[in-house]
């Protein structure tokens, strides 16, 4: 017999399982678990499982160290920190709280200009997105006024979501955008809450004023 | 009958230490990627697919608006990964992985463990702990506990999958050590674009170039000490971990170096929380976690190099008996940085320190050469001892 050398790749009859060299399916099976771990197995979990955390009367949430908002008693906070719950990595920029079906979020960042030039920046920038979540505002905005005297603007808006109200407004070179989106029919005590939580809304330092009054 | 005079004995023993080692260690041998029978190979091409699937998807849903951020990231850290290329390459200069392997490592690092693994999986969890522990907690300790696992294990596996894809080349942990540390830099390299794409939309999208470019600057500042660090150590531990021809089984100190990159990458994403948001101390973990990472990778790069240059040793000593190369050259080409730095200041002037550095260079080849060939003289083996002689003349 002479001395054949194995060819590169060839796998040994004896070696294999169904065709596949039975060396690789060990490590091949770890790192497709694993993988598979990562891919479906955490998220399905955490899809599967409900955040339970109801917004308690007096409560506040806080956005960055900016702006506060107070949830509607009932409401589910799904995103977000309470005022003076926050740790040393601060409180983040966006909260989201839920209720029947109608999501209400609430953004703080950086901006220079007025709430009807931050109004325009969002629109332009839904338009631009053209991705499923991005929303199309109907017709003209008008002026809203918060219960701390705060000065925004406000219009109707559609998405694949659903149809809702946004709202911008600027305090201090802080640009604050407020949605809430939901079902085409709300109930009155939903649409009672939304208009609270809006009128809510105000600079860190209003809510600190009006905490020590 | 004639017996062997010692000289020949010598020789004999030496040249066949050397064609033992060239086979245990891989140098040179070739990697097909034609292997339909190989499970990790198709474990691999599915992760990486869809990683570049996604890639396709979120650069289609980004481009309309933030191209020009996009665009921009993109090219400052694609002009980022050349010299962490060029380092890598340099390190692995004793049996060097091939191309192909590398190249395969930092696809896997860019776009399988970043979108298919730890995209999903970090979201996941950190959603979990928001749920189980509340939101504060998760902002606080959701990345520290999240990363370390999906990010650290998903780069592990990329070198796990190319341990048994390239099984001749990837032969002890000083190859998992490199292959680990192209893992790293993909991923570092994706993620960090990643990074600066999603701060593109900071302050309602108004400077999108100008929130990028500061995310650019602090990935920058910090990306050698991070991902291409922490897969290097990992990888080395998977080696460890499993075993080959040519590295014996430690998997206690396996664990202990993947462990160490874990815990690594874990202080690193928790300065801000492990210091009560002190600004201060922050700062002061942030430079002890990168001192901290320097030692351990090049503790690790100390602990596995030996086996390379005990390779590089053992394949050029007949050269030195049969006067090709002297003692001093075997010592700097089998020796550390310092060895070939000795070597060259030892000429005299500027032209015989270069002709030293050129010198070593040429045996290089020849060691390269002989290991491709299995030990054997080849035409290519014969040219790379004439140029040897060639530039000792000079």
């Amino acid at each position: 017999m002479t001395g054949l050398e194995t060819p590169t790749g060839w796998v040994p009859v004896e070696r294999r399982l169904f065709g596949i060299d039975r060396r690789t399916l060990l490590p091949a099976v770890l790192v497709a678990a694993f993988a598979a771990l990562a891919f479906w197995g955490v998220p399905a979990l955490n899809a599967a499982t409900d955040l339970d955390d109801p917004v308690r009367a007096g409560d506040v949430i806080q956005l960055s160290d900016s702006v506060t908002f107070a949830p509607a008693a009932g409401w589910n906070i799904e995103a977000g920190i309470r005022q003076g719950e926050a740790g040393p990595t601060g409180n983040p920029k966006t909260a989201q709280v839920v209720h029947n079906g109608v999501t209400f979020t609430v953004t703080a960042d950086s901006f220079d200009g007025t709430p009807a030039e931050l109004l325009e920046q969002i629109r332009d920038t839904s338009d631009a997105e053209h991705s499923d979540s991005a929303l199309t505002i109907d017709g003209k905005s008008s002026t809203f006024t918060t219960t701390s005297g705060e000065h925004g603007v406000i219009a109707k808006f559609s998405a694949s979501s659903g149809i809702g109200v946004l709202a911008a407004f600027v305090f201090d070179g802080v640009g604050v955008e407020v949605t809430a989106y939901g079902p085409t029919t709300i109930d009155a005590p939903t649409q009672a809450d939304i208009i609270a939580m809006l009128e809510s809304v105000r600079p860190l330092d209003a809510a600190t004023e009006a905490g020590a009054a | 009958m004639s017996a062997t005079t010692p000289s020949q004995q010598g020789r004999t023993a030496a040249v066949e230490a050397r064609e033992a080692v060239i086979a245990a260690s891989g140098w040179g041998n070739r990697v097909s990627w034609l292997q339909p029978r190989n499970a990790c190979l198709w474990v691999y091409v599915v992760l990486v697919g869809y990683g570049l699937y996604y890639t396709v998807t979120l650069v289609r849903a980004e481009t309309p608006l933030y191209a020009p951020a996009l665009g921009l990231s993109a090219l400052i850290f694609a002009g980022y990964t050349i010299p962490f290329w060029w380092f890598t390459t340099r390190i692995d200069r004793y049996s060097r992985q091939p191309l192909s392997v590398v190249v395969a490592a930092f696809v896997y690092g860019g776009f399988a463990a970043t979108w298919t693994i730890a995209l999903h999986g970090n979201s996941a969890i950190i959603g979990l702990y928001s749920k189980w522990f509340g939101a504060s907690f998760a902002q606080d300790w959701g990345a520290g506990l999240a990363a370390p696992f999906f990010e650290e294990l998903g780069k592990g596996a990329g070198v796990l999958l190319l341990l048994f894809i390239a099984s001749s080349v990837i032969r002890t942990a000083y190859d998992g050590f490199i292959v680990g540390a192209f893992v790293g830099l993909g991923f570092e390299i994706i993620e960090d674009t990643l990074y600066a794409l999603n701060s593109a939309p900071d302050g309602f999208g108004t400077d999108q170039i100008g929130n990028s470019l500061h995310t650019v600057v602090l990935r920058l500042a910090t990306g050698f000490t991070s991902h291409i660090a922490y897969a290097a150590i990992f990888g080395a531990g998977v080696v460890f971990i499993v075993g080959t021809v040519a590295q014996r089984r430690r998997p206690g100190l396996g664990l202990a170096l993947c462990a160490t990159a874990m815990v690594l990458h874990f202080v690193w994403d928790s300065t801000a929380a492990l210091s009560g948001g002190n600004g201060f101390a922050v700062l002061f973990m942030m430079i002890g976690c990168v001192v901290l990472t320097l030692v351990a990778v090049v503790s690790v790069f100390r602990l596995t190099v030996g086996a390379e240059r005990h390779a590089m040793r053992t394949v050029l000593t007949p050269e030195v008996e049969s006067g090709i190369l002297t003692d001093e050259e075997l010592d700097a080409l089998a020796g550390d940085g310092r060895a070939r730095r000795r070597y060259r200041r030892h000429g005299h002037g500027h032209r015989d320190r270069a002709r030293r550095h050129h010198r070593l260079e040429a045996g290089h080849d020849l060691a390269d050469e002989l290991a491709r060939s299995g030990g054997h003289d080849s035409d290519r083996v014969l040219f790379a001892r004439s140029e040897l002689e060639r530039l000792l003349v000079q």
